[in-house]
């Protein structure tokens, strides 16, 4: 699997519908191998191929099915979590794509200021000129 | 109870212990115990008991199996780690408690653990290379190659490849047996399962709620987006999101300080942490003080503009950048009162203080947002709101100033860049006290100009002048409208630069002074802070109006006053010595329009007049008091009368016309 730390713009798109792909086949996969060791019996088969008779696991095969059966298990979490990881790194490569926020909302905000700033300097020009006449 | 032995490091390597008989050991462990314990020579009688003492006591000693208590004879020492395979259990427990004040060559649980953990590993590594030989050597049978690549070069020396064979057995089948391997089968099976679908539906809930955080967390991190904020990724620690909140424009101190991680808590939503501390002033913000006479008068207030709601996360980087930008702006204040020291701005540890004339000064320095006023009982009394308005007013510019400052380095950097020098040079300080510092002066100034010609104006009044042939008029300000007009400043298209530029530089103002005798005085203010001359500048033009160029009103410092005269001063003392001199002047002017056949010598302020063949003299001189006439005969006795600004020198409330009409009809025959 892919590491998900590195950013994932630079690999193409392929290669995140390949990582997809290939974590929901290991769910389907493993999920499969889990119901496959699931039954008690083995099934004994003739020449042909046909099933003639069910005989039991052995204690130590049963052990051994168990332990796979765990570990099928560890890799279909491992697998949904690398899909939580991947949508993770799509959505940190989607708000870096955009750098600096909204131009938009800054330019509005900078128009705005600059409307204010013009009709404050206007009045503080007049208020400081007014003449101050001697008074005595 | 004795301290224990003091921990001794040698840089030396343990010896290796291959032959623990061996008396090469001997030295080296002398010597160690020398440095350990001091040398034979210290050895003494309460020494020793003091050792026995320690050794008995219960809470020094360590466990009898492990180190023994430490002897002053030779003896060789375990040295640690104690090899592995030696009662470890045990060990692990009667040295664990005692292991602070133990002998510090004593191995550490850690240590002891690892050991354990290692042991463990090789066994069970051994375990799984035996398994992997007699597994290889069965294969080897049937499919050679496969077999003999995996079996171990010693097996393969001692068994030929090959060699081991099996085949299936049927053995009676025990019925008892079988049931309880059924039974064992099944419940495997089952807690195999079992397990697996537990782990399974564990992993779903977890995942869950994960989603469910990164979804909230996602959801804050795009509304902060939206709002305009940036989002970086965090410099240091990886997986981690960042705002940033700093200002692009600040000096290289504070670029990297204004990032702010974006962590998750556990319900998923955002809280900022702070990275790299804001600044040494932490959560503080600037505050502007009017101090007079050591009491402080007005006081700026910290309110911060909030647009969210307190606590959450907006409302944090608004915080965090209110605190970045106030510690910068202070950081840079300081910088710049450094190079103002000689007008009066004094920088002390932690404020920078500006002086003004009539005993008022400025401080600005930062406070710490948490505490509220320091002082509240001694400050409430003493403050006026118009000098509170004021230090607000100081405090709303200085932030606008800063952000002014930022964006002319913001022009600058886009500018193409100067050619390479091998030094780099240093960003000049920018200019944020001097246009405020240069607006006091100047309305200092002004303030004290106009108390001098008001107080002219009315002792001249008080004397009997009349009101049209006197006044003063102050324009202040008056290089906005020739600056408004000049081309560079109409290219600028941003009002707020615009605005801005108008009042920073220098300011002028100028003051026209209209004086008796038709004498007019222009007075022009101007006060600069840059460096080509720095303070204020006052240049008096002095016109006599309605005179011919023969007519020479009188001396100063034996040149003649000419139709204009010129003089510069940088007190405003000296402008208002200058005006008195003008005043003095113009009365002489005035009185000679009287033609009551007085008649100027050519002496400052005197005229002459002789009747009877006496000669009398009449002095007018402008001071502090006021117009003061003084008549007199030469040898006789003088006859002053001063008229003040707010009284007549005479008693009878008569101007200096009447009383030189007076004295001109009481000395005609």
């Amino acid at each position: 699997m892919s590491s998900s730390t590195t950013d994932p713009t630079g690999q193409s798109y392929r290669v995140l519908q390949n990582r997809i792909n290939t974590n929901i086949e290991i769910l389907y996969k493993r999920y499969e191998n889990i119901l496959s060791l699931a039954p008690l019996t083995l099934e004994r088969r003739d020449a042909e191929g046909r099933v003639i008779a069910h005989d039991k696991k052995d204690k130590t095969l049963a052990m051994a099915e168990a332990f796979q059966m765990e570990t099928h298990a560890s890799a279909m979490i491992r697998a949904a979590e690398d899909l939580l990881a991947l949508t993770r790194s799509l959505k940190e490569a989607w708000i870096f794509g955009q750098i600096g926020g909204d131009e938009d909302v800054v330019k509005k905000i900078r128009a705005e200021t600059d409307m204010d700033a013009a009709v404050v300097g206007e009045k503080l020009v007049e208020k400081v000129t007014k003449e101050v006449v001697g008074d005595f | 109870m004795p301290d224990p032995p003091p921990l001794s490091l040698s840089l030396r390597p343990w010896p290796i212990n291959l032959n623990p008989d061996s008396s090469e050991q001997l030295p080296s462990l002398i010597s160690r115990i020398q440095a350990q314990y001091g040398h034979f020579r210290g050895v003494s009688e309460a020494s020793l008991e003091a050792e026995i003492a320690s050794a008995s006591d219960p809470t020094a000693t360590t466990d009898s199996n492990t180190t023994p208590p430490p002897q002053l004879h030779p003896e060789p020492s375990s040295p640690p780690p104690s090899p592995p395979n030696t009662g470890f259990q045990s060990t692990l427990d009667s040295t664990s408690s005692a292991n602070n004040v133990a002998n510090p060559n004593e191995p550490t649980d850690a240590a002891k653990a690892k050991a354990e953990m290692l042991e463990t590993l090789m066994s069970a590594h051994e375990d799984a290379m035996l398994m992997l030989d007699y597994l290889s050597l069965l294969v080897s049978q049937h499919q050679p190659e496969m077999g003999t690549a995996t079996m171990s070069p010693a097996l393969k020396q001692v068994v030929k490849p090959g060699t081991l064979g099996w085949d299936r057995v049927t053995r009676k089948i025990d019925p008892k047996a079988y049931t309880v391997d059924d039974k064992v089968t099944r419940s495997w099976k089952r807690a195999g399962l079992e397990s697996a679908a537990s782990a399974l539906l564990d992993a779903s809930k977890t995942l869950v709620t994960r989603i469910e955080k990164e979804q909230k967390y996602w959801e804050q991190v795009k509304a902060i987006r939206d709002e305009g904020w940036t989002v970086v990724r965090h410099p240091k620690e990886k997986n981690v999101l960042a705002v940033r909140y700093g200002f692009a424009e600040s000096g290289d101190m504070f670029r990297e300080k204004g990032i702010g991680a974006l962590r998750m808590k556990d319900d998923g939503s955002v809280v900022m942490d702070d990275v790299g501390v804001t600044g040494i002033h932490g959560n503080a913000l600037l505050r502007v003080r009017i101090m007079k006479n050591g009491e402080t008068i007005g006081i700026s207030v910290q309110k911060e503009r909030r647009n969210g709601v307190p606590g959450s996360l907006r409302d944090q980087i608004e915080r965090a950048r209110n605190f970045i930008y106030d510690d910068e702006l202070f950081f840079e204040l300081c910088r710049e009162a450094r190079l103002l020291a000689h007008v009066g701005v004094r920088t002390e540890e932690g404020s920078v203080a500006i002086d003004l004339a009539d005993q008022r000064c400025i401080i600005i320095d930062m406070q710490p947002l948490d505490t509220d006023l320091t002082d509240p009982s001694d400050l409430l009394s003493s403050l006026t709101p118009n000098d509170s308005e004021t230090a607000q007013a100081i405090l709303t510019t200085l932030r606008i100033l800063l952000s002014y400052c930022h964006r002319a380095s913001y022009h600058r950097r886009s500018q193409p860049p100067p050619p390479i020098t091998p030094n780099k040079p240093k960003p000049p300080p920018l200019s944020l006290l001097r246009p405020i510092a240069t607006h006091l002066f100047h309305q200092t100034s002004i303030s004290n100009l106009r108390l001098i010609l008001t107080k002219l104006s009315k002792s001249a009044l008080a004397a009997g002048f009349p009101r049209a042939g006197l006044g003063f008029t102050i324009s202040p300000y008056i290089h906005l409208a020739e600056k408004a007009k000049s081309p560079e400043f109409m290219k600028q298209e941003n009002g707020v630069e615009k605005t801005i530029k108008l009042f920073s530089d220098a300011l002028e103002s100028v003051a026209t002074v209209t004086l008796p005798g038709k004498v007019h005085c222009a007075i022009k203010i101007r006060t600069r802070l840059q460096p080509a001359w720095m303070g204020t500048k006052f240049s008096v033009t002095v016109t006599a109006g309605n005179s011919s160029d023969k007519d020479v009103v009188g001396e100063v410092d034996g040149e003649s006053i000419k139709q204009q005269q010129h003089a510069e001063f940088w007190m405003i003392e000296g402008v208002g010595d200058y005006i008195q001199l003008c005043l003095e002047r113009g009365i002489v002017r005035e009185i000679l329009t009287w033609k009551l056949g007085w008649r100027q010598e050519v002496e400052d302020g005197e005229i002459a007049k002789s009747i009877d063949g006496v000669a009398r003299k009449v002095r007018v001189a402008v001071g502090r008091n006021g117009v003061s006439v003084t008549e007199g005969v030469t040898g006789g006795r003088d006859e002053i009368w001063v008229w003040g600004e707010d009284w007549g020198g005479d008693p009878e409330g008569r101007g200096l016309r009447e009383v030189l009409e007076r004295s001109r009809k009481k000395t005609a025959p």
